[in-house]
């Protein structure tokens, strides 16, 4: 019979190393061997191993045990005296804890949060092969979404494309379950592809086949209870009212996890756009996305496909196609950084707020060295080295810090349900077996140890032992310097957060105040449907007739989110190029919901049957750059591929004034507004804003009664404009929560010293009020040598602040001006309760008796 | 006077048992026969390695045999503190069992 050969690993034999001599290492290796064998042969190899590591482990306790019983008692001395430590010096331990655990929590919390976004679509297999396609213009610019004609073009031509797949999001579908009615709006279009490229777990059906057929559809677990609560989804008809069919259920997967870009409910065939739409290559459409064979170069690919617009489209396109990894796609959504800013932004914050609580606790374990000098001289005497001192504070810091992660671990919990709401999350602490947090925890915490404790550990590991056992000493100025070092580095810190905080919030107001040149208070949306854009006239008539409602109009888009723009020629054009321009379909009455002002011509009437054909209007900057004197009757040309010829043609009735289309982010640019019914796909309703509530019913009546089939959801227009800022609310919001938490560190920090100086100076001060010093001129005393440190970080603070924040406000097209008011101010806040903070030790010290603090001698 | 404790003992005497064929198995398989029970190789080799720290016991390589290595086994000796030890021991005991009767005879 042969015997497994049977080792000591590795690790294990290092360690032994250390705790037994070379020649009992050997014996036991011997041993084991011998146990090994006997037991193999007896039971098996596998439970042999299984029993000679549960050796290896007693071994390994047995012998720490023998080795460390020597040098436990120092460790108890060690541990006492720290815990003496944080139980005499209550004050102070609190202070250190609680910044400690502020610090630690921030860094827990981000840390989180980092690496939640750093995860997002790394959960699919293929993740290192999948690509977004980008239409890379000439100026630089990445565009995630080409025509939808490139996927399949490039799966038939290159054999290093394994599979594609195109999404789109198909809006406002009615889903009918039997009599059952849900409007969806997360529902997806794909390829066939699609399962086989990305890994999203099925609960039943096969993701190799799901897609195949043309009324395919797949669901969700969360939509699948929806529909049929606890009875099997596979194989169910659903109807959609759109296409005006009926699709089986040929899969049911699990609800997607948050960290994916892709959030659907539904998702069915990309055919349902129509084959025309998806052949079409002039067309900037959606996203595709491919999956590269494992031996595929992407960056070769890349380059073999370059010229594929060219060859497609026309000679004459400037853009080209660029492979996106999958993995970027969210952080760098427009292939360039995006999001990955904010991350690294914030990753910073957390490390920041993190120092600055290991910088209170070495400047208070500095300053306070006074009273551990004596303590220190005594070990030394008695014959402690100097490492064992240094090891003794190091362990005192660890041992804080490890405090201050329990209590950081439960302030964590506490307070993440909410984090969790407002950065729209569902991150968990321990999640499973999440490993490497706890790792990162652990080495988080010894790092905040290390950083905290070892410049006091070894500042007071070199005290002479003689020196500090005369009883003269004056310890407490030993290491002043780096103390004000540090106290200007953390407000630095403050006082640059809290400028940026009012900053971004300036900035926020400014949006929310800005004069967009349209009026969107009080106006409702409701989601068109194909119902009730037949009946729209009856619908708009039975509505405007009712009190409280002024007017009533639909558009493909609201005025402040359009994001479709085509090229355009004009008559009089004096050049062959075409005019790059926004542009959106609306309907009469238009202009007098959003209330934007006409400055030539008119707006579009129904006394004019010809508007609805051949009827433009375009807004101020479009005439400018146009360079036209009258723009009034001049014909204009946009080549929309999914019109028809006679309606590509139309005359310029009117200007309107400029007004926000896009986001703040962006100037104003050209814009042109046509009218063309079968895009209407919302309902805008100017209503008077009294009696809200009864206005709303009645709107819900009359939807009701044109659409009944469809459920009645709205939205007021502010809401849905604001969010287009959600992101910079989100950074508003947590800006604010961290300067306020930074500013708090440094404050308690500052408390502690403050403290400590004023008992410093007790009999000072004893003396000079005997002496008949004023109030005032006491708190001056202990406060002046704080205040100027704080202020001298101003002159830190400010430029960096400024730097930071000029970078971010260029994002915006439209913004506030960095006056020197918002710098004034932080700084004055900064000052006002650093000296509220340091006046209140100092009061209490000028306010003593100084028959009690002189009493000693 | 420094006790040793119960393991350590039986650990000397088991060396002492096995006089020039004491080396690690030998010594574990010794320790289980007068006993009576299976001993975990922690519960051995920390206190031999011990005994040998404190200079009860010593090493020496044995040329003409080898272990499963191929190398010099090693084997186990009392020093002269050792087997004082060992006799001391064995005093102390014979003088704290003397007119103490069978207790498992006199309790059935």
């Amino acid at each position: 019979m042969t015997t497994k050969e049977f080792r000591i690993p590795g690790f294990l034999r290092f360690l032994l190393r250390r705790l037994s001599d070379e020649d009992t290492l050997r014996s036991l290796a011997e041993d084991l061997e011998d146990r090994f064998q006997e037991t193999s042969q007896e039971f098996g190899a596998f439970r042999a191993r299984i029993q000679i590591n549960f050796q290896i482990l007693f071994l390994l306790v047995s012998f720490l045990l023998e080795t460390t019983s020597w040098r436990l008692t120092m460790l108890k001395s060690y541990f006492k005296v720290a815990f003496r430590q944080i139980v005499r010096q209550k004050g102070y331990s609190f202070i250190n804890i609680a910044g400690l655990t502020i610090g630690m929590a921030c860094f827990i919390l981000i840390g989180l949060w980092v690496q939640d976004e750093l995860s997002f679509d790394r959960f699919h297999q293929h993740k290192d092969r999948i690509f977004r396609i980008l239409n890379k213009t000439e100026d630089g610019n990445q565009i995630p979404t080409p025509t939808y004609a490139i996927g399949p073009a490039l799966k038939d031509r290159h054999p290093e494309v394994e599979e594609f797949s195109r999404t789109c999001t198909w809006y406002g579908s009615l889903v009918k379950v039997g009599d059952k009615r849900f409007e969806e709006d997360n529902f997806y279009l794909a390829d066939p592809g699609f399962f086989k490229m990305f890994s999203f777990p099925f609960v039943h059906g096969d993701p190799e086949s799901a897609l195949a057929d043309r009324n395919a559809i797949v669901i969700t677990e969360e939509t699948a209870h929806r529909y049929f609560g606890n009875e099997d989804a596979l194989g169910q008809v659903l109807y959609l009212d759109r296409p005006n069919a009926d699709f089986k259920i040929t899969g049911v997967i699990k609800n997607l996890p948050t960290n994916s870009h892709m959030q659907f409910d539904l998702i069915a065939r990309m055919e349902l756009l129509g084959e025309a739409r998806l052949a079409r290559w002039e067309e900037w459409s959606g996203p595709n996305y491919i999956l590269l064979r494992p031996d595929a170069s992407p960056a070769a690919f890349s380059a073999k496909i370059k010229d594929i617009f060219k060859e497609n489209v026309s000679p004459d396109v400037t853009y080209i196609p660029v492979l996106q990894p999958l993995t970027k796609v969210y952080l760098h959504e427009f292939g360039r950084p995006g999001g990955i800013k904010r991350v690294a932004l914030f990753a910073l914050i957390a490390a920041f707020i993190l120092i600055m609580a290991c910088v209170n606790f070495m400047n208070l374990a500095t300053a306070r060295s006074a009273r551990r000098a004596k303590e220190v001289g005594m070990r030394k005497v008695i014959g402690a080295a100097r490492a064992q001192v240094t090891r003794q504070f190091l362990g005192e810091a660890f041992f804080i810090a490890f405090i201050s992660l329990v209590f950081a671990l439960i302030l964590v919990e506490t307070v993440l349900p909410r984090f969790n709401q407002f950065t729209a999350k569902s991150l968990m602490l321990l999640s499973g077996a999440n490993f490497s947090l706890i790792l990162a925890l652990l080495l988080t915490t010894v790092a905040t140890g290390f950083l905290a404790g070892s410049y006091p550990a070894f500042f007071l590991s070199s005290f002479q032992p003689v020196q500090t056992l005369k009883s003269q000493n004056n310890f407490g100025n030993r290491g002043a310097g780096t103390r004000k070092v540090l106290i200007v580095f953390q407000f630095v810190i403050s006082v640059g957060l809290i400028t940026c905080t009012l900053l971004v919030s300036q900035q926020l107001r400014y949006i929310q105040k800005r004069d967009l040149g349209l009026d969107r208070d009080n106006v409702v949306i409701l989601g068109n449907n194909p119902v009730l854009r037949r009946s729209f006239n009856s619908f708009k008539n039975a509505l405007q007739n009712k009190p409280g409602i002024r007017s009533v109009t639909c558009a493909a888009q609201g005025p402040t989110w359009v994001g479709e723009n085509i090229s355009i020629n004009w008559e009089g054009n004096p050049g062959d190029d075409f005019l790059p321009v926004d542009y959106t379909v609306v309907d009469y009455e238009f202009f007098s919901v959003f209330s934007m002002e006409i400055t030539q011509g008119r707006s579009f009437s129904r006394a004019y049957v010809t508007d609805e054909r051949e009827a433009c209007i375009i807004n101020e900057t479009a005439a400018a750059q146009m360079n036209l004197e009258n723009p009034l009757g001049t014909t204009v040309y946009m080549a929309h591929p999914a019109w028809p010829e006679s309606f590509r043609k139309a005359r310029i009735i009117g200007v309107v004034k400029d007004f926000n289309a896009r986001s703040l982010h962006t100037a104003i640019r050209p814009f042109v507004f046509r009218i063309y019914r079968p895009w209407h796909n919302y309902v805008f309703i100017k209503i008077e804003g009294v009696q809200t509530e009864e206005t709303l019913k009645q709107i819900e009546a009359a939807f009701k009664i044109h659409a009944p089939d469809y459920p009645y959801r709205y939205m007021f227009y502010n809401d849905a404009y604001n969010l287009q800022y959600v992101s910079e609310q989100q950074l508003g919001r947590l800006f604010n929560g961290f300067s306020l938490l930074s500013v708090l560190i440094a404050c308690l920090g500052l408390f502690g010293l403050a403290a400590f100086l004023a008992e410093q100076k007790t009999k000072e001060i004893g003396i000079r009020k005997v002496l008949g010093a004023s109030l005032p001129s006491i708190v001056l005393l202990t406060s002046k040598e704080f205040i100027k440190w704080v202020m001298v970080s101003f002159v830190f603070a400010w430029p960096i602040a400024y730097l930071l924040m000029n970078q971010w406000l260029k994002e915006f097209a439209y913004r506030i001006s960095q006056g020197p008011l918002v710098f004034i101010l932080s700084a004055g806040l900064t000052l006002l309760l650093a000296l509220f903070t340091v006046s209140f030790q100092s009061l209490k010290a000028a306010l003593a008796n100084p028959i009690d603090s002189l009493r000693y001698e | 006077m420094n006790f040793l404790s119960r393991i350590e003992e039986i650990l000397l005497l088991a060396i002492w048992k096995l006089a020039d064929r004491a080396y690690g198995i030998s010594i574990r398989k010794q320790v289980e026969l007068d006993t009576g029970t299976d001993w975990m190789s922690g519960a051995v080799y920390a206190p031999l390695n011990r005994l040998k720290k404190n200079g009860y016991v010593e090493t020496i390589q044995a040329l003409g045999s080898t272990d499963l290595g191929g190398r010099p086994r090693i084997y186990y000796r009392l020093t002269s503190l050792g087997e004082k030890k060992l006799a001391n021991i064995q005093e102390v005991n014979r003088s704290i069992w003397t007119d103490v009767p069978d207790l498992k005879k006199t309790k059935s």
